[in-house]
């Protein structure tokens, strides 16, 4: 009998083992789970747009669909979203690429100097935990009110995670690519440039799609907190205006540039492990 | 970090939600939202709390000071701020013009007297004839009255210079005192000021300079339609009660004293020019008058997004009292 | 003769390692470059005030029971974001992570969502949740949730097969499975996503407590910079950066297996 059961219990292992590894039928579709996706969010937003004509929510606060999507014009022309988009665009620009410099050297300084690695390191992954957005009203006395003083919050916070992955990526250089480098007579330079660097470059980009996410949080953010133009002071503004579907239209926006920055960000990344 | 711990934590969730205060109107506890903490006018709730007038018509209030009147008026119409205290008229029909559900049931301020701009004593201006394209201008935050003002101001001397943003009337002092901008505003006379004291600023304009607001009420209490119909009569007392402490105010040499502690200010210096910034006959519940012209107001900077019509208009104001009636 | 036992030489050693010299070194120069511009009257009085100002401010915060009552509503905020996002997260993810279809066709979501920087919600959340600490929860744990998610789906995607073979041997439920295999072997990309959540939390929360608030540590921080009292902006800061590294330590340790050394 238990001879049988046990045997059961096998059938039913193998049943789930064998179900777990055929690949699922939509394998073979693989736009099926997509559309699913925003065929899920399109039915929200019907549902949404049901309840507002039907007076079920408060219109003010959650206005249909229809008239977020109908408000897109005036913000393209009355509230000069294209030019607060590239405002805000260049200053994460140049913050992350600020941030790269840095970080890059202090990264390599790191990786080659171990006493600065170890008397730095902690202190780099303090920087990264604490909220450095904070120091920006003691920039903004310091700095002024303007570009630079966003700028460099963006830097502070892109920074650590740059610093962090660089010197873990040129650490991490596996010993048999710097054996081939070396059997060649390549010289320290020539080793870093064509072995190390390349071979590091997945981890380091890592560290920087992380730097940049953090840089656009930092910049929208102080954007927000000093009211200083961009994207983040145009949300708030159209709150204050009570543009209520404005201000989602602009929501939606920002949402959408972040991903498209994401999905843009992710492909070099994985194209870039793969190489 | 054991499994039987994680099945823990959501219930513990649920239940601090749970035990968090509901916010309601509770028969008689009224919760205030106001701007300027700290001057004159923004003091009325606590001194008429600590004096006891409030809890003689049976109220009982909770202040919240928001950052700008605008934010209080937000408050009220997402439902955590009952009342918001000293909103802007222009601003109001702003709000109104775009759907939201509030009703104005008093004003509380006419004209400007309590308004100066000035710049640090060092900076070159000296009346706003000097101002120029690349002057910055401060005001506290978008749709408030000095933010109005200060553009009423620029546009009746002609001038084009570039206004900031900068929160309240202390933040704005800082970042005029650190040269990031220009022209500082004040609302409260800068009374007790202590780079006014010590001559470090200097006032280049005043409120009852500007034409277009003498006469105007400029700021009113705002509510909810819906507390206004299901709680006129707690609103009514409310009103009267901070009418009643306004008076008291102006006849007890305490108000003056207390006030003066409480914010750390030179009691004889308060006393001296608070009759000067705030006359009696400017401050307390009143009906709104010049609505008309707040409406020119909106349109020309652009606080107010189209042309209000009659029925809106008439269905945004409700004068719930007035000292006249008793 | 004074005689030092070797643990004692190796401990005295220890101060005096290469590090610790160069970390000493590092902060008298940037104390000393601080002490300078303090003293300079280069900024606006009192932007860079002198460190004995800030240590006395911190000295008095600590006496004052505004500040306990601050403190309290902030960690309060944040504790209860992370508690209700950081749930509502893991279980997501476990359905995202767990379900190949659902994970394909609803993880983009989240991680695009994921990137947004939360302050763009602040100004809707404010109009619907209103100046008291709920709106301050929400939007904490709107931020908690995305990172939770995302580690919890990732961590369930690669769990070792073997330890998911041995559950289903044992037949357990799918319950069971969770309780016993899943969530077990998640502990380390949870706590890894639990770091993230609580930083997000923490900036969300502080600048919303700085735009709308009566209370809490974010609200302190701008009104005593409004008053130009800046060693007690200085103080503030010293404190919520000092709690903020702590906590983010407290969970680096849990995200590690016991006994394993820090990364170097």
């Amino acid at each position: 009998m238990r001879m049988l059961q046990s045997l059961d219990l096998a059938g039913a292992v193998s049943t789930r083992v064998s179900a777990a590894s055929r690949p699922p039928k939509w394998r073979a579709r693989p736009w099926v789970p997509r559309v699913v996706g925003l065929g899920t969010l399109v039915c929200l937003l019907v549902v949404l747009e049901g309840l507002c004509a039907a007076g079920r929510v408060n219109p003010f606060l959650v206005p249909a669909p229809s008239t977020i999507i109908a408000s897109f014009p005036m913000l393209l022309v009355e509230h000069h979203l294209p030019q607060r988009f590239a405002s805000t665009i260049a200053k994460v620009c140049a913050a992350a690429l600020l941030a790269v410099l840095l970080g890059g050297f202090l990264g390599w300084a790191f990786y080659r100097s171990r006493n600065m690695r170890l008397a730095f390191r902690s202190w780099v992954v303090g920087l990264n935990a604490s909220p450095s957005i904070l120091l920006y009203p003691l920039f903004l006395i310091i700095f002024g009110r303007g570009a630079g003083t966003i700028v460099a919050l963006g830097v502070i916070s892109a920074l650590p995670p740059i610093v962090l992955k660089t010197s873990e990526g040129l650490l991490a250089t596996r010993r048999v690519l710097l054996d081939v480098g070396r059997s060649f007579n390549l010289t320290a330079f020539q080793q870093f440039r064509l072995v190390q660097f390349p071979a590091a470059l997945p981890i380091i980009f890592t560290g920087v799609r992380i730097g940049l996410i953090y840089a656009v949080i930092t910049v929208v953010g102080v954007e927000y907190l000093l009211a200083y133009g961009g994207l983040g002071e145009l949300v708030p503004d159209l709150a204050d205006r009570f543009e209520i579907p404005a201000m989602y239209a602009a929501i939606i926006f920002v949402i959408l540039v972040s991903a498209g920055f994401q999905f843009v960000v992710q492909k070099v990344e994985r194209w870039l492990q793969s190489v | 970090m054991t499994i039987k711990r994680l099945g823990v934590f959501p219930i513990i969730a649920l239940l601090i939600v749970l035990a968090l205060p509901l916010t309601a109107l509770a028969a008689d506890r009224v919760r205030i939202g106001t701007a300027g903490k700290g001057a004159w006018e923004a003091a009325v709730p606590w001194l008429g709390q600590q004096t006891g007038i409030f809890a003689k018509h049976d109220i009982d209030v909770e202040v919240f000071y928001t950052d700008g009147s605008t934010k209080a008026l937000e408050g009220v119409i997402g439902g955590s701020i009952d009342v918001a205290i000293g909103v802007n008229v222009a601003n109001f029909i702003g709000a109104v013009v775009k759907g939201a559900p509030v009703v104005m049931i008093c004003g509380i301020f006419t004209g400007l007297s309590d308004t100066l701009w000035y710049v640090r004593a060092d900076n070159p201006i000296r009346s706003v004839k000097d101002l120029t394209e690349n002057s910055t201008v401060g005001y506290g935050t978008a749709g408030s009255y000095n933010q109005i003002a200060g553009l009423a101001l620029l546009d009746q001397a002609g001038a084009k210079s570039k206004m900031v943003a900068a929160g309240s009337s202390s933040a704005v002092l800082t970042l005029v005192m650190s040269g990031q901008i220009d022209v500082g505003f004040n609302g409260n006379g800068l009374m007790g000021v202590p780079e006014f004291q010590k001559n470090e600023v200097r006032i280049i304009a005043r409120g009852d300079d500007i034409e277009a607001f003498r006469g105007l009420t400029v700021r009113g209490f705002v509510t909810s339609k819906s507390l206004l119909a299901e709680h006129r009569d707690v609103l009514l007392r409310f009103v009267q009660a901070y009418q009643e402490t306004i008076d008291w105010m102006y006849k007890d040499q305490r108000a003056v004293e207390m006030y003066a502690k409480e914010f750390n200010l030179p009691p004889d210096e308060i006393a001296r020019l608070m009759p000067v910034f705030y006359p009696k006959s400017a401050f307390g519940i009143q009906p709104v008058n010049g609505i008309d012209r707040s409406v020119e107001q909106g349109l020309q900077f652009k606080r107010i997004s189209k042309q209000p019509t009659d029925e809106q208009l008439a269905a945004a104001f409700d004068i719930i009292w007035t000292p006249e009636q008793k | 003769m004074a005689t030092v036992s070797l643990r004692q030489g190796a401990q005295i050693r220890g101060w005096l390692r290469p590090e610790r010299r160069l970390q000493l070194a590092t902060l008298a120069g940037l104390l000393a470059i601080w002490e300078t511009i303090a003293a300079s009257g280069l900024l606006y009085r009192g932007v860079v005030p002198s460190v004995t100002g800030i240590v006395t401010s911190l000295a008095t915060m600590f006496g004052k029971a505004s500040f306990w009552t601050n403190l309290s509503v902030t960690a309060s905020e944040i504790g209860l974001a992370i508690m209700i996002g950081g749930t509502l997260g893991i279980l997501v993810g476990l359905i995202l992570g767990g379900n190949r279809f659902l994970g394909a066709a609803y993880s983009p979501f989240v991680v695009y969502l994921a990137s947004t920087p939360k302050v763009i919600l602040l100004p809707i959340i404010y109009l619907m949740f209103g100046i008291g600490p709920a709106s301050k929860i929400v939007v904490g744990s709107i931020a908690c949730f995305m990172p939770m998610a995302i580690s919890t789906a990732a961590g369930m995607r690669q769990i070792n097969p073997t330890l998911i073979r041995v559950g289903w041997s044992f037949n357990l439920t799918q319950v069971q499975m969770i309780q016993y295999v899943y969530l077990p072997a998640m502990v380390a990309p949870i706590a890894n996503g639990l770091r993230i959540a609580l930083g997000s939390a923490i900036v969300v929360c502080l600048v919303a407590e700085i735009k709308f608030s009566n209370m809490g540590l974010g609200q302190m921080v701008i009104d005593s910079f409004s008053r130009s009292r800046f060693t007690e902006v200085y103080a503030a800061l010293i404190v919520i950066t000092t709690l903020a590294v702590l906590g983010n330590g407290i969970v680096d340790r849990l995200a590690r297996p016991p006994g394993s050394p820090a990364p170097r």
